[in-house]
């Protein structure tokens, strides 16, 4: 009886605590918001260096802007679509958030969420094409994405001068630095095996750069197949790397942050991956000498670059006005300065400085080609696409289970070949 | 006076939901003149909270099944479409072989884990009741922590590089024995239910403690006298006393792994872990529900998921349940 | 079938003074063993929070070799946890306590009332347990959106309370079922109303169980991570696990301070755990005899 006692006073003790605890925390925000009138909230999905970025501009808008207040929120990506989604259908969405941009988007905008922003946004700083992502059905729905995605091959400097190492400049260069390194007990390549996007990014580098001929046939129609000899002998590629002991020993149970983390540890030479990484990288360990080359391709290095929609307004805001001026400010030339500086990344607006050398040297290239990065992205027949079924089975790949000629004609059956024209026109 | 103890055998026999079992039928208000204004009183607040905020949104989550819904835009009835997609489609229908089959994977495996363990730890502590203590509290201790934390522990402790696990056996000189944990392959599906064991296993020791202390000591004495050694004693007099503690930890376990979600995701990651091998029903709904960002995704189809996910705990829990309450009546 | 004897060994039957110190060694050794393992995998990622970058990376399953509180100050910083444990308190507290006054209610009429519709709501409460929660949220967070409690902490509340209602009439049902009935004769006789001999007799028999369901309802809400994700949108009123996860989210880069995370976050409540444990434990199980 006693000790039941006991357990009721201290549960409602420590409820006592909390509610003080949470009170403090009630009048501190009722303060700082006596000022503001109308409220906006900002979603995004979790990437390095952004959120810092976005606390900045929404800081200086807020400034500028005294009637409005911004609350910030960013989610882990792999929770992203469904705080998002749940959010939406019930309408009480944020008044700003973050798609993808592409097919993303417009799921958006055929629920009637995302809010027309034709017009009423000022992209004169923007050519086309870096606007396409942001537009659906010709229309404009979102913000321009103010930095360009390059999807590269971080490479440790020092272990380079180190081992007399120079930038591949052809596919035979780039297996000499490989064999090199891992000669000295250095693992050439990073790879996180245990996570199937770790492999997505090298094949999606290397292709455009080994097989032009092929994706420029596809595109004119030429090619209708995925089983085609040169797409499968570039998956073989994936392989034979860690065939040839190019990954690091037990690279299969390592996750893609344990081989940034190796990268970061100078155990190993080289990691493929995007720029949005680059403050990922380099944030515990700034000592680190990063550099960053594009693969190299028949004659000349290929890049894979790509742009992300910017945040859209929610079509059913109360505050639609501030949201949109809000979205002016962040497309503004001044907004991506802040935002490149928090990043240290590539941006879409020539001349904004804060790159860092290691971007710069990634898009130092002779072509642009992101043609195999979208077509692999988008939705396919019957809603299933050939990613989603290249990561489901590129593991049994490489445990023996099944054939890269099996894989490829299962993606063979879902491809619509279709929606490149509709792209391409 | 009053006995006052938690029969776990009569929470197992009415966990069956078609059919509370006979004993329930008579337990079912134990001679209490009807006062419906009191009656109502006394159930309406849990009631009406479990139809607002449980038993309504599973009905709409039942009709969600039966559309295509991307889960922002409109939806559009198509009937059992999903479940015959589910069952035949190439593309879907190996997914769900392999979230049940891993799910049933899981499920054996915890049994093989937690029951031998858990019966020992509890007779055990039972038997040693001071420094029991200690490790009932030890054992109990890895159930408060959250999935996210025992998930980050566990990514560092597996990891092949900066774990502990392989640079303990590195130092030990056993770098033979190292492996690549976290991949694709046998060691990842022994993983995710080894660490549900060593979370979960603290309830079903509690469980079978307080079914222990509930046996009237003067079964074992007279055993004692009989000269029974300490593990027939317990074999023939302890264990089929157990059985009430038993079911309801195995109707537990099962439920507890079939679909798990938590661990496969945070260990492994939406695609069920590399490969796939630690895919589960949980996962796959998750994966088609929200999964991807440049997909159309398909929360109709993904509600499919869990409506099949509901039917398998049910039927199989209603199971055990059944073939414990026949067993009883065989012995009685 | 063949009965199948497995003989101990006569030197471990019960004897006297040493032997039987021998015995107990040898009955309790794997148990020390698999908590000797249990606590090494949960305190070598505490320790790991003490430790400097270079001493993580080069000494990575001892002890730090010097200390630091580095990793704690910053990931104290940047996580900004402090408010975050605050909205646990409340969220899992208020719960708690709602389930089991709500549950032992709802239970009792169950158990204790002559009505033939209890059979059928005892099979309603049962659904509760099978169905995945987390297929429930977009349904969920329309209702309370239509209440008014969307993105609320009495809404989280009232979901959280929901859900374990199931859970907590299951376990409590069958514990009201085993109460003697001449207790509750006698009191009626004496001219006690219903919810007298409900608050001043039955609710005190009850206490272990309560006591259980309590603990286990305040662990699954203080630790769960989906459902306070999905409901609970302003920064102010978000939980202790959404804030880890979008910690590790942000810092998995940087080991020396994810463990450091780890550490605030956990060690609380294996603290709270340790203080409240002697209680609770003995609840669980001591009940049950007398």
């Amino acid at each position: 009886m006693k000790k039941f006692k006991e357990l009721v006073l201290s549960a409602i003790l420590i409820v006592l605590a909390g509610s003080i605890i949470y009170a403090g925390g009630m009048t501190e925000s009722s303060q700082s918001s006596k000022q503001p009138t109308r409220n906006l909230t900002m979603w995004s999905a979790t990437t390095f260096g952004m959120d810092e970025a976005y606390n900045e501009l929404i800081d200086l808008y807020t400034e500028q802007n005294p009637g409005v207040a911004i609350e910030f929120s960013s989610y882990p990506v792999e929770n992203y679509e469904t705080v998002l989604k749940t959010a939406l259908v019930a309408k009480s969405g944020p008044d700003l958030f973050f798609t993808h941009g592409w097919n993303n988007l417009e799921v958006y905008v055929k629920s009637g969420d995302a809010a027309l922003l034709e017009g009423r946004i000022d992209t004169g700083l923007y050519d086309d094409a870096s606007l396409m992502p942001s537009k659906v059905g010709g229309k404009l729905y979102a913000a321009p994405g103010v930095t360009s995605n390059v999807l590269t091959v971080f490479y440790n400097r020092e272990l380079f001068r180190q081992f007399n190492l120079s930038v591949p400049k052809t596919y035979e260069e780039f297996t000499t630095v490989c064999e090199t390194l891992a000669a000295n007990d250095i693992a050439p390549i990073a790879m996180g095996g245990a996570e199937v996007h770790s492999f997505l990014f090298p094949l999606l580098t290397i292709g455009p750069a080994l097989i032009p001929d092929y994706f420029r046939d596809v595109r004119s129609g030429k090619v209708s197949t995925l089983m085609d000899a040169r797409f499968i002998d570039l998956n073989k590629k994936l392989l034979e790397w860690a065939e040839k002991g190019y990954y690091q020993k037990k690279f299969e149970g390592t996750k893609f942050g344990g081989a940034m983390i190796l990268f970061q540890n100078e155990q190993a030479g080289m990691l493929f991956t995007g720029s949005w990484d680059y403050a990922g990288i380099t944030e515990p360990v700034p000592e680190l000498e990063v550099g960053a080359f594009p693969f190299p391709g028949k004659t000349e290095p290929v890049g894979v670059r790509t742009v992300n929609a910017g945040f859209s307004a929610n079509a059913n805001s109360a505050n639609i006005d501030d949201a949109i001026s809000f979205l002016n400010f962040a497309s503004s030339r001044e907004s991506a300065e802040i935002i490149i500086k928090h990043t240290k990344g590539i941006p879409v607006l020539s001349g904004v400085g804060g790159t860092s050398d290691a971007m710069k040297e990634a898009i130092d290239v002779a072509v642009w080609d992101d043609f195999f990065q979208i077509a692999f992205n988008i939705a396919g027949l019957n809603n299933t696409n050939i990613q989603d079924v290249w990561m489901n089975g590129i593991l049994d790949v490489f445990a023996g289970n099944q054939t890269f000629e099996d894989l490829i004609g299962k993606m063979d059956a879902v491809w619509d070949r279709e929606i490149y024209q509709a792209i391409y026109q | 006076m009053a006995v006052s103890h938690y029969d776990p055998d009569e929470t197992a026999r009415n966990l069956d939901p078609a059919e509370p079992g006979e004993s329930m039928k008579k337990t079912f208000g134990s001679g209490m003149k009807p006062n419906v204004l009191v009656y109502i009183s006394f159930i309406l607040p849990g009631l009406l909270l479990y139809i607002v905020f449980i038993l309504i949104p599973i009905a709409a989550t039942a009709l969600n099944s039966l559309t295509q819904w991307d889960g922002v835009g409109e939806k559009v009835f198509i009937g059992f479409d999903n479940f015959v997609k589910l069952l035949i489609d190439p593309i879907y229908a190996p997914q769900l072989l392999r979230a049940l089959k891993n799910g049933l994977w899981f499920v054996a495996l915890s049994f093989a884990i937690q029951m031998p363990t858990a019966i020992y730890f509890a007779y055990m502590i039972d038997k040693y009741l001071k420094i029991g203590e200690l490790f009932k509290f030890i054992i109990f201790l890895p159930q408060v922590l959250s999935m996210v934390s025992v998930s980050v522990m566990a990514l560092l402790f597996f990891d092949p590089n900066f774990g502990s696990l392989n640079n303990v056996l590195m130092k030990l000189g056993l770098e033979s024995l190292t492996r690549s944990w976290l991949g694709a392959g046998k060691y990842l599906r022994m993983i995710v239910p080894l660490l549900l064991s060593w979370k979960g296993v603290g309830i079903p020791v509690m469980l079978i403690l307080s079914n222990l202390k509930s046996i009237p000591k003067e079964y074992i004495e007279a055993a004692t006298i009989d000269g029974a050694n300490e593990f027939t004693r317990f074999r023939i007099i302890l264990l089929p006393l157990l059985a009430p503690s038993l079911t309801t930890s195995s109707v537990l376990m099962y439920l507890g792994a079939i679909g798990v979600f938590d661990i496969p995701f945070l260990v492994g990651d939406k695609h069920g872990g590399p490969g796939g091998v630690v895919d589960t029903l949980g996962t796959l709904f998750y994966r088609i529900s929200f999964g991807s960002p440049y997909l159309n995704n398909n929360i109709g189809l993904g509600t499919a998921v869990a409506v099949i996910q509901f039917l398998v705990m049910m039927v199989v829990s209603t199971l055990i349940v059944r073939v414990r309450r026949s067993k009883e009546m065989e012995l009685s | 079938m063949k009965k199948r004897v497995v003989t101990v060994p006569a030197v471990f039957a019960e004897g006297r003074g040493g032997m039987r110190l021998f015995r107990k060694i040898f009955d309790l050794l794997p148990l020390m063993l698999v908590s000797a393992v249990s606590l090494y995998f949960i305190f070598s990622s505490f320790f790991n929070a003490f430790k400097t970058r270079t001493d993580f990376f080069t000494n990575i399953t001892g002890l730090p070799r010097t200390w630091t509180l580095q990793n704690i100050t910053k990931a104290w910083q940047v996580g900004k946890f402090g408010r975050y444990f605050g909205n646990s308190i409340i969220v899992s507290g208020f719960s708690t306590i709602l389930v089991v006054f709500i549950c032992s209610l709802t239970a009792y009429g169950i158990a204790r009332f002559k009505f033939r519709i209890n059979y059928w709501l005892y099979g309603i409460f049962s659904f509760g347990l099978m169905f995945p929660v987390m297929s429930l949220t977009v349904p969920i967070f329309l209702i309370l959106r239509n209440v008014g409690l969307a993105n609320t902490i009495p809404g989280i509340i009232l979901v959280y309370t929901s859900v374990m209602i199931a859970f907590g009439v299951f376990v409590l049902t069958g514990f009201f079922k085993t109460l003697p009935t001449e207790v509750h004769e006698a009191a009626r006789i004496d001219g006690a109303g219903e919810f007298r001999i409900f608050a001043s007799i039955m609710m005190p028999m009850a206490k272990p169980v309560l006591a259980t369901l309590g603990m286990i309802t305040s662990i699954n809400v203080w630790n769960d991570f989906f459902l306070s994700l999905v409901f609970l949108h302003d920064n102010r009123i978000k939980t202790l696990p959404l804030a880890m996860q979008g910690f590790f989210a942000r810092y998995g880069n940087d080991l020396p301070l994810t463990f450091a995370a780890l550490f605030i976050t956990t060690v609380p409540i294996v603290v709270a755990y340790v203080a409240g444990s002697r209680q609770i434990i003995r609840g669980l199980t001591e009940g049950s005899i007398k």
